[in-house]
């Protein structure tokens, strides 16, 4: 934090980064998403944005999920310069300058897979955008818990993402009315 | 012969101790050009300054971050690529010898085409290939630039008078094969280290000197090949110079020209090897790691210097040996003439 005054300013006490955050056993930050039996349905591009913010040279919130083709928007909150360099596989990888306090940038992506957004003026800067190609997927809280509304009745495969602790599947059955409670237990890692 | 074209000749005057000194300030702020360049990917801020040739549409933007090893490189190879272009231009105007103009030449070529490499790996977010062959340029930039040095040197003048060494010495010819074996297989250690490097492999084996606990990793997969393969380098390449320096050492012991690069060589290698390992042992912490790839580039210029030097010694023992034959029927005055003039083209 201390390569950039501003960065400084914005934190007076200790930084940590949101790698793994895990509280009680609880992990934050796992995206998870239905990734099997809802092939061939459209569903659809929202038409509001995925907000993602860089300020207190941190990005908010650490992951986000869209859809394919749904806009995602980056917003530089900060007085400071950052960029926005996304690292894909499946899409075009891109690095974008935000050097200008207010400044956005939008990005569509086209294809199925987590995009680890970076700042590489300030390296610890770190998030990730879960691309889905259906809108059912939901982000852990603090409490370790996620909620994914609304889903089809039918059979799926239940898949949770961390950049830690990696991926977990459960196959899950959402009946037509009634709740599923899915529980992911991830290992620490090595 | 006139002043005006010893002074060409580069025969010692006020414009050949400039030029002496000016060239080894040029090699001295490329060495530091390739420390910095190490900081840039070693603090992992290739992409902080995502446009170019403008950084964030400046000319000066807040060096704060990664800006400031990024723009700060940038900055650093615009004053060396002008250091260098400055070079050419006085070669050009002022040495008699057409094969150090043309080095100075490409030289200046070579940095022009090392900056848009440079541009490049940014616009195209540091593809592999672009990254490692703008490494690669970097060094054979930084041995130009050595070349010079050394050519300009008052020692490469006095060796090809045949001053201050055994011109004659038999085993010439066979330690400069030695040197110049060297100094290609430093060369091609450094591309593997480039590679390496550049292709995420750097700490594919965490450990120093074993490989995962073994002599050899139970997989050679991927990078850890890679890195391994760069191990095996370094082991090579420390066989050979070892091998070269025994042989200065054997053959030419009383030729201080030699012998003192060859020192300097075994010193550099040593550095070099221990910062390798402590870029293992440190997680490649930026500052070692940066040092060995600059402590490479000088290990290789140390090899340059010694294997220009021992070819220097060889052919001006060789001209003057053909000499000697031709002056007996050759009037003394017209064969020192053109002696003179010969050397004046080495």
């Amino acid at each position: 934090m201390k390569a950039d005054p501003t960065c400084g300013k914005s934190h007076s006490g200790k930084m940590y980064t949101e790698t793994a955050v895990v509280v009680d056993g609880r992990v934050q930050w796992a995206f998870v998403k239905i990734s099997a039996g809802l092939e061939g349905r459209n569903f659809g591009v929202p038409e509001n944005p995925v907000l993602m913010d860089q300020i207190g040279c941190t990005y908010q919130p650490h992951v986000v999920g869209a859809v394919t083709g749904q806009m995602v928007r980056v917003t530089n909150s900060d007085e400071t310069l950052h960029n926005v360099h996304g690292v894909c596989t499946a899409n075009k990888a891109f690095n974008l300058a935000m050097p200008v306090k207010g400044m956005q940038h939008d990005k569509r992506f086209q294809a199925a897979e987590m995009v680890h957004l970076r700042c590489d003026v300030h390296p610890w800067m770190s998030a990730w955008v879960g691309v889905c190609e259906n809108p059912y997927y939901a982000v852990s809280g603090a409490d370790g818990e996620f909620l994914i509304r609304n889903v089809p009745p039918g059979d799926y495969t239940l898949e949770a993402l961390h950049e830690t602790f990696g991926v977990q599947t459960l196959p899950i059955t959402v009946a037509p009315s009634g709740a599923v409670t899915a529980n992911f237990a991830f290992k620490a890692a090595s | 012969m006139s002043g005006g074209a010893v002074a060409r000749a580069g025969g010692g005057g006020g414009a050949g101790a400039g030029l002496r000194w000016y060239s080894r300030l040029v090699s001295l702020a490329t060495l530091f050009l390739i420390f910095a360049g190490g900081m840039v990917t070693s603090t992992g801020s290739g992409l902080a300054v995502p446009d170019w040739p403008l950084s964030y549409g400046m000319l000066f933007p807040p060096m704060v971050g990664g800006i400031f090893y990024e723009h700060g490189h940038r900055m650093i190879a615009g004053v060396v690529g002008l250091l260098i272009g400055a070079l050419a231009i006085w070669l050009l105007r002022c040495e008699s010898r057409p094969w150090v103009r043309r080095i100075g030449v490409a030289a200046a070529l070579a940095v022009i085409v090392q900056a848009l490499l440079g541009g490049l790996t940014v616009l195209l977010l540091l593809p592999d290939a672009v990254s490692i062959s703008h490494a690669a340029l970097a060094q054979i930039v930084f041995c130009l630039t050595v070349t010079i040095a050394v050519a300009t040197s008052s020692g490469w003048r006095m060796a090809g008078q045949a001053q201050g060494g055994d011109a004659s010495n038999p085993h010439l010819a066979t330690t400069a094969r030695w040197a110049i074996l060297s100094t290609g297989l430093i060369y091609l250690q450094i591309l593997l280290g480039a590679v390496m490097r550049h292709t995420g492999a750097g700490l594919a084996i965490p450990d120093f000197p074993l490989s995962y606990g073994r002599l050899i990793p139970a997989s050679l997969a991927g990078g850890i090949g890679i890195h391994f393969a760069h191990r095996v380098g370094a082991l090579v390449v420390t066989l050979v110079v070892v091998a070269l320096a025994v042989r200065v050492m054997r053959r030419h012991q009383s030729d201080g020209w030699l012998v003192r690069p060859m020192w300097a060589m075994l010193v550099l290698l040593t550095v070099q090897i221990a910062l390798g390992a402590a870029t293992i042992w440190t997680v490649k912490a930026p500052v070692p790691t940066s040092f060995h790839v600059a402590c490479g580039a000088a290990t290789l210029a140390m090899n340059l210097i010694l294997a220009l030097r021992v070819s220097r010694r060889r052919w001006a023992g060789a001209l003057g040996k053909s000499l000697h034959e031709t002056r007996v029927s050759i009037p003394g005055e017209l064969a020192a003439r053109l002696a003179e003039r010969e050397l004046a083209h080495t």
